[in-house]
Parts: structure tokens; C-alpha cells; sequence
């Protein structure tokens, strides 16, 4: 449903601003943001990862990214740390003390939730982030001016920035393997999980295969798939056994973090237009977009 | 679109259904959700889970699996596993038994693995794991409570020399010789098991004793070359009496205390008569010896709780000023079921029965003499 709002949202842009003279052409070089129903996601099982760091060395290793050999990674002390990831690793591990076995901690891997209303492709004002239909939030090196508004904007202090490189700084972030991806194989730390902790597949398949997994074993998980909702839902989804808040998820409400418009407003800024048309135009694209949005409403 | 999605669709849609029970109308007790994903399954659409995991039913002899398996395939740096399946089947005696592994075989032969799981990471069905993790799930269930790092080269065969020895720390279990159980009491504040007198003169399996626990309790790494022969354990931290003991009980439960607890009487380690017989002691039979009453020989055997089948005949002498009333003309000729009903001597006594207007203890068939303590 939301992806036919939002794709009727960029038609009915797109048709204004060829109204307000932008040729179709300049409107539809804009950012891909596309929620195809069919995209795919990943569900992290964090009562059944072993915390073996399989996946942090199988990234690495597929970015091309510096990495000691996968034995060194039996080592746990990395854990004695919190870490997020950064500009040298694109997922990070990490340990929380599980109250019901001292022995056995819950691990939880963490890397970009792939939202499907990404925060940081709101706040990107040269559409360098967008959506793909794969369920991908990817960011393009061309268009990227280093503003790095998306690192304020992400929920998840995801994107991190190459801060120690003059010349061609990037943002980095999980990028869901997309060139991987393209060539058939599975995300590199999906591959690599020995437990299967991490499931690809269908977002759809997977949040179905979560309450699933809640249902037969009430005992073993907290009933909440986390990213089912939280900002408007996330591609990349959790099941966890204690709650979430306990393992740092942070507490985010159901709306996506800044709203549509703002990326729309952007947009303009890129294209450069005058503003004052542009703000009627703007009006006019919210005026038409809440329309639809309450009839859907309405149907649903 | 995929028949998985269209089950996906289904749940989806069936969302708002959902919040309402699962029960079919007919009445029946059975849950449809325990087999179908959706509330509403049609015959077209049965919306069937991954993996009921149904009980087995083709059980066999242990000594009928095989001894040992090779599992997985060879990587670069691992080889497969070398299991000891007929050893781990032993194990299993003391857990769950067959099915905490063959979790779907309905009945014989014993299905593999691979014949639900699929090889291949990427395919179609989601909803249960792969080979390689399904595998690795399940070993580790075990292996990574006694094991927490859970290093590939405890299980598997590693290829370099190096690795390989340190692949060899295997955790055989080193059966204590004595426990000594630190009681918690002041009086004989220990009781000593003799483990390796009951495995060996028994001849007891591990798991006649030891069900559902940690693989800890035997395998522990921190255990291994350390002196075996006796353990010290606490048993009364954060578990009741009933608990301590019910291990023993299932052999000792009707020995005497003192067989465990070396020279204490049920009475030094506080034995509650009340509670555990249902015969509270009053202040007479309080003070006495257990072997007054409990004269059989070896072991404490139950006692009529009858007065007659230890004090013969004493209605005929009993003096009621004893008790602290002495029984006025009319009382003193009556017999003792007529106010003492079911010959419960330590309730109220009843005057109902004969007298409208008079209640214990406000009016008393008598008058008080010596040790009356006008409690009741
Ligand atoms: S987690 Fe952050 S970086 Fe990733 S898509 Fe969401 S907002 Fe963007
Ligand atoms: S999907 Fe790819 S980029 Fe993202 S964490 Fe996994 S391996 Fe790294
Ligand atoms: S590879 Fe799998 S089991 Fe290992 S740490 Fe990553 S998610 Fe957990």
C-alpha cells in the first residue's frame, strides 16, 4: 500500500514539475525511491547467533576492506567494547549479558537497517541516497558532496565518513552487498553465518517467518520483530530474547523519521529552480499526496 | 508471484482475523495454529508451517544406530566431523532422548537430515534452516554450554598440525569418587556420596540419575586434569528440602536420616512431624524418643495413629484432670466421642451436640485444675 503512495507521490511530482516547465527528462534523474513490495530483507535471529564474528571477517573481506585471518576472530575481546560500525567495518557484533544464562551472552550483529523510509535519504539534499526496489539503501559516490547530513539523520547511526581522507572522503555504510548481489550470491555475512542467524529472503517471507518462530517457541523470544514498524519498518529485521531496549535498540515510534517532503524539497534545491514557484508547487504535490493518502486510508 | 508469497499475502490479510482465537468453531481442542500459519487456512491454501516437529514414533535400540558418522563436507581448513553418534545417543538418555535430534522422524527408518534441510543457503523455503546451520544448531545447543567460545576445531578435524593438537583437548568425564554435600545445618554439617560405590555396585547408567541438566555438571573444561575424586557441592543454596533430597529418595526414601546424615536423629536436624506425617507431636509426644513409638527395627516405619494402638485400654484409666480439666458429674461418665468428635483430642471440643446454648470456651464441662492454660 505504501509503495503506491509513494510511487503515485513521485508520478504526481513529476507531472507537476513538468507543468512548472522541468523537463521530464532533468525530473527523472532524480534519486530511485522505489518500495517495491517484492524487496528483500534480512531477519537477525540474536537467540541464535553465536557471536562467532563470521559475518564482521566476510564483509570485510567482500568490501575489500583491511582484515587480520578469520581464526583471529575467535578472539572475544573485542566484546569487552561496545563498537558501531564505522568507516573500517560496515557491521560490528556486539555482547549484552543474558540474565537467564551467564554463561551464553546474546550477540547481536548491527550494520544499516536498509529502512523503507530512510531517514538518510530524506536529509541527502543532492539525492546521492536512495531506495532501491531490491530493498537496498545505497549511496552513490558521484553525486555526494560530503555534507554528511545523512549521519545526523540516521536513527541508527548508521553512515560513517572517511574523515582521515583528504581526497575523496566516502560514506560508508552497509550497502546490503548490492554488487554481490547482482551476480547472484547471497550478502557476504549472510553466507558466512555457520548458524543461519542471518535469513535472507523476501521482506514480506521473512516478518511472516519471524511470528513464526515467536509463536512456536513463545519461551525463547520477546514477542516483537523489531523493524516490523519502527520508522515506518526497517528491510533488515530482528527477533531478540530479551527486550530490545536491553541489547541498545533505540526506542523509535512507528512514522518514518523526517517526512517525504523534505527530500522533495531537496530535490528542487538540486535542480535549481526558483524557490517561490516551486513552494506553490511543493504545496500542490502535499495537497494531492494527503489526498491519496486518506482515500487508501479509507480502503484499507 | 511464488506460492510463498501468496501464503505471506494470506497472513497478511488474515492479520486482522488473527487477534481473534484460532479455534475452530466446531468446539474441538485443537489448535489449528500448532500446523497452519494463517487463521483462516483454506483447502486450496492450507498455510502449513516449516517444521511441526511431530514426536517420533520409530524407536529403536541404541546399540542398533550407528557408532559414528562423518558430518559435513571438507572446507579449506576443516575437515568434517567425526561424531560419535552412538556415544551422543547415550548422552541423549540423560536429555531428551532421540528426538532432542531426529525431531521429525514419524517413524523408521530415521529420516536424514538433508531430506527436510536444504543443501543450498539461497532456495525458496525460508522457514527452516539450512543444512550446514540446522547442524551447527544443533551441536552447538550442547557444545557451546561447556564450550562458550565454541571453536570450529573442537568439533571438526583440523588440517595443520598446530591446530590439531589444540583440537585434541577432548573433555572425557572424570566420574568423582565421593561428593561431599556441605548441608547448611549446624549439627553433621556434611553428607557424603559415595558416586563411585553406587555406579559401580549398581551398576547405574549415567542417566538413572542425572536428567535435563547442564552438560556442564559432567563435561567441564575447567575440571579436566584437576583432582576428580572428590567434589564438594552446596545443596541447600536456593533449593527446598523436597529438592535436596529427592535424588536420594528415589532408592532411600524410607531410610532412616541418620543413613546419609552420619550421626544426626530426624530430631537434631529439625524433622518436622507435623508437616511430613501428618501427625503434629503435642507437648507429650514431643519430648519423646522416635524409637518409643517407632519400634520396628531398621528404618522408621508408619505408626497407627490411633491413641489405642499404643496407650491399650486407656479410656478405662484415663484421669481427664490431666489435661487441665477436671470433668464435672454430669461430663465425667460420658463417652469421649461425645465432645471430642472424630477423636480429634487437639480441636475445640463440641457442646452443640447436646447443648443449644453453651460454646468452648466460655462455658467448660468442669473445672480448671494444675496446668490448665486456658489457650483454647
Ligand atoms: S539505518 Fe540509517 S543509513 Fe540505513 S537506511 Fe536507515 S536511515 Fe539510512
Ligand atoms: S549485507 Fe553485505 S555490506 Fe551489509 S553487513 Fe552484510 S556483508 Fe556487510
Ligand atoms: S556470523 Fe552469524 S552467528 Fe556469527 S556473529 Fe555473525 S550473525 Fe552471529
Amino acid at each position: 500500500m505504501k509503495s503506491q503512495n509513494r510511487r503515485s507521490f513521485l508520478k504526481a511530482s513529476t507531472a507537476i514539475a513538468a507543468a512548472a516547465g522541468l523537463t521530464p527528462a532533468t525530473a527523472n534523474a532524480g534519486p530511485k525511491n522505489i518500495l517495491s513490495p517484492n524487496r528483500m530483507g534480512v531477519l537477525v535471529d540474536t537467540t541464535v547467533c553465536i557471536g562467532c564474528r563470521n559475518c564482521e571477517w566476510a564483509c570485510k573481506t567482500a568490501h575489500g576492506l583491511d582484515t587480520p585471518p578469520l581464526e583471529t576472530y575467535e578472539d572475544k575481546t573485542p566484546f569487552d567494547q561496545m563498537r558501531r560500525p564505522d568507516t573500517t567495518a560496515l557491521t560490528v557484533v556486539n555482547r549484552y549479558e543474558n540474565p537467564e544464562n551467564p554463561e551464553l551472552p546474546t550477540t547481536v550483529k548491527v550494520q544499516c537497517m536498509h529502512c523503507d523510509h530512510p531517514a538518510c535519504v530524506s536529509a541527502c539534499i543532492v539525492g546521492a541516497i536512495s531506495k532501491q526496489a531490491d530493498g537496498a539503501v545505497i549511496w552513490d559516490t558521484d553525486k555526494c558532496i560530503g555534507c554528511r547530513y545523512c549521519m545526523v539523520a540516521c536513527p541508527f547511526q548508521i553512515p560513517a565518513f572517511e574523515y582521515n581522507k583528504a581526497i575523496g572522503p566516502r560514506i560508508m555504510k552497509c550497502d546490503f552487498c548490492t554488487e554481490r548481489r547482482g551476480e547472484g550470491k547471497l550478502p557476504a555475512c549472510v553466507e558466512s553465518c555457520p548458524v543461519e542467524a542471518l535469513t535472507f529472503g523476501p521482506r514480506e517471507d521473512l516478518v511472516r517467518i519471524a511470528k513464526d518462530r515467536v509463536r512456536h517457541a513463545p519461551e525463547r523470544y520477546v514477542d516483537h520483530i523489531y523493524g516490523e514498524y519502527e520508522v515506518g519498518g526497517t528491510s533488515w529485521c530482528y527477533l531478540a530474547g530479551t527486550e530490545f531496549d536491553k541489547l541498545q535498540f533505540p526506542k523509535l515510534g512507528v512514522n518514518p523519521a523526517p517526512g517525504v517532503s523534505e527530500s522533495i524539497q531537496h530535490g528542487i534545491f538540486a535542480y535549481f529552480v526558483p524557490p517561490v514557484s516551486l513552494y506553490a508547487l511543493l504545496g500542490a504535490v502535499m495537497w494531492t499526496s494527503r489526498q491519496r493518502g486518506d482515500e487508501e486510508e479509507e480502503h484499507s | 508471484m511464488k506460492p510463498i508469497t501468496l501464503i505471506g499475502l494470506l497472513f497478511v490479510a488474515g492479520g486482522a482475523l488473527s487477534a481473534q482465537s484460532a479455534a475452530p468453531k466446531s468446539g474441538s481442542s485443537m489448535d489449528c495454529r500448532a500446523c497452519h500459519t494463517a487463521a483462516t487456512p483454506t483447502k486450496a491454501n492450507p498455510s502449513l508451517v516449516a517444521c511441526p516437529r511431530l514426536k517420533i514414533k520409530g524407536y529403536h535400540a541404541i546399540d542398533e544406530a550407528p557408532a559414528t558418522m562423518s558430518l559435513g563436507a571438507e572446507g579449506a581448513k576443516y575437515g568434517p566431523v567425526n561424531f560419535a553418534h552412538r556415544a551422543h545417543a547415550h548422552m541423549a538418555e540423560t536429555g531428551k532422548g532421540c528426538v532432542g535430534c531426529h525431531h521429525y522422524d514419524q517413524a523408521r527408518p530415521i529420516q536424514k537430515c538433508k531430506n527436510c534441510h536444504a543443501v543450498s543457503r539461497k532456495r525458496e523455503d525460508l522457514g527452516k534452516p539450512d543444512l550446514k546451520a540446522a547442524m551447527h544448531r544443533q551441536c552447538l545447543d550442547c557444545h557451546r554450554d561447556w564450550n562458550p567460545t565454541g571453536s570450529c576445531a573442537s568439533c571438526h578435524q583440523v588440517k595443520d598440525a598446530v591446530a590439531k593438537a589444540a583440537a585434541k583437548k577432548s573433555t572425557t568425564v572424570a566420574a568423582p569418587q565421593k561428593i561431599i554435600y556441605e548441608t547448611g545445618s549446624k549439627e553433621g554439617k556434611t553428607v557424603t556420596f559415595f558416586h563411585a560405590d553406587h555406579t559401580g555396585r549398581f551398576a547405574l547408567a549415567c542417566a538413572e540419575c542425572h536428567q535435563q541438566e547442564s552438560c556442564r555438571g559432567c563435561h567441564d573444561r575447567k575440571r579436566i586434569g584437576a583432582n576428580n575424586a572428590v567434589l564438594t557441592r552446596h545443596t541447600t543454596a536456593g533449593i527446598t528440602e523436597e529438592q535436596a533430597h529427592a535424588r536420594c529418595a528415589t532408592c532411600h526414601a524410607k531410610d532412616e536420616c541418620s543413613v546419609c546424615h552420619k550421626g544426626m536423629s530426624p530430631k537434631s536436624i529439625g524433622f518436622d512431624h507435623g508437616r511430613r506425617t501428618g501427625f503434629a507431636l503435642n507437648r507429650f509426644h514431643a519430648p519423646l524418643d522416635c524409637k518409643q513409638c517407632h519400634k520396628s527395627a531398621g528404618g522408621f516405619t508408619r505408626v497407627n495413629a490411633d491413641c489405642e494402638s499404643c496407650h491399650k485400654g486407656w479410656q478405662a484409666k484415663f484421669d481427664h484432670a490431666k489435661t487441665g480439666l477436671a470433668l464435672d458429674e454430669q461430663h465425667k461418665d460420658l463417652d469421649c466421642t461425645s465432645c471430642h468428635e472424630d477423636k480429634t483430642f487437639h480441636a475445640k471440643p463440641v457442646c452443640k451436640s447436646c447443648h443449644d446454648d453453651k460454646a468452648w470456651p466460655a462455658q467448660r464441662p468442669g473445672k480448671a485444675v494444675g496446668r490448665e492454660t486456658a489457650k483454647k
